[in-house]
């Protein structure tokens, strides 16, 4: 079911009028995992079993976990990891380890079956939060604390459970919320303590990405397809790779905010997810700004645990690459997003050293060139999301200098500028906040929403797939 | 919550409120004043939903309809009683369908025939079809996709530039790849995929229209010698012949050894669509005053 689909709307009304009846508040946590299934289901019904599973999976590993015996944690918390990692392989990876591995020894039996796996939605992100329990469970039980609420029923906690891992906002495409974050939010939730305005202007702001900006500039982006390319002026494809990096940005970016705010009307605090990205001076600070529940999730899951910065420098380098190799992976199941991960990871690292050995001034010319630069070469790098194969890619790379004399069709360049506009002036206005009054009034703010919401309405692209629908 | 806070929030939300349906109002009543005729896609669905919502929000059926893909699409300068409801990259039978969602229907209809195996594109279908969408649209303009700011942007930048539509540059090697292209295409072509899906949803739609007493013509849009030379397409254009051939329909014979030259080898270039649309407006009113 997509967010910007009648369908979810509906839902979500029935759910909000069902969730805060005064009379039906102790069921609270019942009618969102209901909801969160029929989300689910919705399209898929059959996939539903794997939510199920995984959630049953992950309750009663860490319902274990009770007992402070140190090497039973450990052992659960090892067999918790590697079952929700295997989930994850099974679904995700079983066609792409057929096609590199199986097929080509010549298993075709084999191969076939595992080429057919189908890939249900989200798993990607509910294995994840599956880690997260796992994990948190572990520590704070090591730590001698139970994971388990003072007097709380083994049913009560698998509730919880229940709507942690199957909470719809959050659900398909995050953001990951992690298990020590969320857990301690649940509780009785009333209408007169919701924040109706923050929670407006970021389902506004997220519908208004999405809906206006990103489903319009689909429509351009559609022509980073082969052979199609081919005929376009290298300006015309250049134009093209920049919308779609403002494209994936307003896309993910405005899920996230939709799940934020539809979070905040059932009364939860989902953590923020993008802060801003286009404007990092550095690779570092651009996954310190982009899917920022993942990142900080690879960071305390993979990063720390294998030594982080305290093992030396070529281990801190190595740990960068393998973490950003796997970072790549998770986001599909192709070689081509491994080799995204791993240009980021290699950014990262030449980074690192180059930082500690040259000090550049802080001009603003430098930071100007500097955001410049990083903004390119991420943008370039997306050009794997849209063409996985590569040598689709490089016939990209290729027309863009070859075309480069070519007259450029102007109309599509100014369709794509035009609709880049709201996310440059977004990051415009966060560079230029310091030299801004330092808070619009509500009536202002109000306006400026109004004004969104008109343009949702009258200037919505045809609606499209989330992108991260896909990983 | 501390009422300072309840304060603000119902200030944001009534000014919210108040914003967005002012900024309805004047947009609506800018549109009735500058910009009734709206604009143009900016990509083929939008201009094919834009195509079909013109059609259906006409105040009356007009006495010719055209339709088909995007070979129909380049015929202008029509009668203005006429019609082209042809989009490019869907089909005739999408064309019937939409004449068919609305209760008046015009005399006749020009049926363009292409050898495809394309089928109805559902997602424009069901935008066209769903009631409450199309009821809120006819009675709020400003919902229409035509009058959508971008595009009516658009529009007034390319008549302060003058800039129009016209076919991209294509170098010679281009042409050449494109049209091999449509050849190996054509030539691939399976006659029980062509007869199941193409003259299937053809024959059904017109057998409909038919009965209700519109008078279907068909025609076919010239395209490259080569291609129009080819066995297998003489096959396929004799398999249509057989399955649309009625009393009660009529044909349009497509000019043999023609001249009109094409922009990629199947789109006529703007001048020769010109000479083809007279044509074809020609032998359209000699067969209707039969």
């Amino acid at each position: 079911m997509l967010f910007n689909s009648w369908e979810f709307v509906l839902l979500v009304l029935l759910t909000v009028l069902i969730y805060y009846l005064p009379f039906l508040r102790r069921f609270q946590i019942f009618t969102l995992i209901f909801s969160s299934f029929i989300f689910y289901g919705y399209n898929s019904p059959h996939l539903l079993w794997l939510l199920v599973g995984s959630i049953f999976l992950n309750a009663i590993i860490t319902y274990l976990m009770r007992p402070k015996k140190s090497r039973r944690l450990l052992a659960l918390c090892v067999i918790g990891v590697g079952l929700n990692l295997l989930v994850l392989m099974f679904f995700k990876y079983s066609p792409l380890i057929a096609k590199t591995f199986v097929l080509p020894l010549g298993n075709s039996e084999m191969g076939a079956f595992l080429v057919q796996i189908p890939l249900p939605i989200g798993i990607s992100f509910f294995t994840f939060q599956g880690i997260s329990l796992v994990v948190d469970s572990y520590r704070s039980s090591s730590e001698g604390n139970s994971v388990l609420k003072p007097k709380q029923t083994a049913f009560s906690y698998f509730k919880e459970i229940g709507l942690f891992k199957s909470f719809f906002p959050q659900l398909v495409a995050g953001p990951i919320v992690k298990a020590h974050e969320f857990l301690p939010q649940i509780s009785d939730k009333k209408w007169k303590q919701v924040d109706w305005s923050s929670a407006f202007k970021a389902l506004i702001l997220g519908y208004f990405l999405k809906m206006v900006v990103a489903d319009n500039l689909k429509d351009q982006t559609f022509f980073i397809q082969y052979p199609f390319f081919e005929a376009l002026s290298g300006l015309n494809l250049l134009s093209l790779l920049f919308g779609y990096s403002m494209q994936i940005f307003a896309d993910f970016a405005g899920y996230s905010l939709i799940a934020i705010g539809l979070g905040l009307v059932f009364g939860y605090k989902l953590p923020i997810n993008f802060d801003f990205p286009y404007i990092s001076q550095t690779f570092s600070e651009f996954w310190r700004r982009w899917h920022i529940s993942l990142s900080t999730f690879l960071k305390s899951y993979l990063y720390i645990p294998l030594g982080g910065n305290r093992k030396g420098p070529a281990r801190t380098y190595l740990n960068l690459m393998i973490v950003m190799f796997l970072g790549g992976l998770w986001h599909g199941a192709a070689w081509s997003y491994a080799v995204w991960g791993s240009f980021h990871g290699l950014a990262l690292a030449v980074e690192r050293f180059l930082s500690l050995r040259v000090n550049l001034p802080n001009s603003k010319v430098l930071i100007a060139l500097r955001i410049i630069l990083v903004f390119s070469l991420v943008t370039f790098a997306w050009l794997l999301f849209k063409l996985p194969r590569f040598d689709e890619a490089l016939k990209y790379l290729a027309a863009i200098g070859k075309n480069i004399t070519q007259a450029p069709n102007k109309e599509p360049i100014f369709v794509v500028l035009l609709f880049s506009l709201p996310v440059i002036l977004y990051h415009a206005n966060y560079l230029m906040k310091d030299r801004m009054p330092s808070s619009a009034s509500p009536r202002r703010t109000a306006f400026l929403y109004a004004f969104l919401l008109f343009f949702i309405l009258v200037n919505s692209g045809s609606a499209g797939d989330f992108i991260y629908f896909q990983f | 919550m501390t009422s300072s806070t309840s304060n603000s929030e119902k200030t944001f939300l009534k000014f919210l409120t108040l914003g967005f349906l002012g900024l309805c109002a004047l947009y609506a009543g800018s549109i009735y004043l500058f910009f009734p005729h709206g604009g143009t896609g900016q990509n083929q669905y939008q201009t094919n939903r834009i195509k079909s919502e013109r059609y259906l929000f006409l105040s009356k059926a007009p006495e010719v309809v055209i339709v088909g893909s995007s070979l129909a699409a380049r015929l202008k300068e029509l009668p203005s009683n006429w019609y082209n409801l042809a989009m490019p990259g869907e089909t005739s039978a999408l064309g019937l369908k939409v004449i068919r969602l609305r209760d008046d229907l015009p005399k006749s209809i020009l049926v363009e025939v292409n050898p495809s195996t394309r089928e109805i594109s559902k997602k424009l279908l069901d935008a066209l079809s769903s009631p409450t969408q199309m009821r809120l649209k006819k009675q709020i303009p400003l919902l229409r996709d035509e009058y959508q700011p971008s595009l009516i942007l658009l529009s007034v930048l390319r008549k302060a530039l003058g800039a129009g539509q016209s076919d991209p540059k294509l170098s010679k090697e281009f042409r050449d790849a494109l049209a091999q292209k449509h050849l190996a295409a054509n030539s691939e072509i399976e006659t029980k995929d062509f007869q199941n899906i193409f003259l299937n949803d053809l024959q059904h739609a017109v057998e409909e229209l038919a009965k209700r007493h519109v008078k279907i013509i068909f025609f076919e849009v010239p395209t490259e010698r080569v291609l129009m030379e080819l066995e297998r397409m003489k096959d396929l254009r004799a398999l249509e012949h057989e399955a649309l051939s009625s009393p009660s329909y009529a044909w349009v014979e497509t000019p043999s050894n023609h001249g009109y030259e094409t922009s990629d080898g199947l789109h006529l270039v703007p001048i020769a669509a010109r000479e083809f649309t007279n044509y074809l407006v020609e032998k359209t009113k000699a067969l209707s005053s039969h």
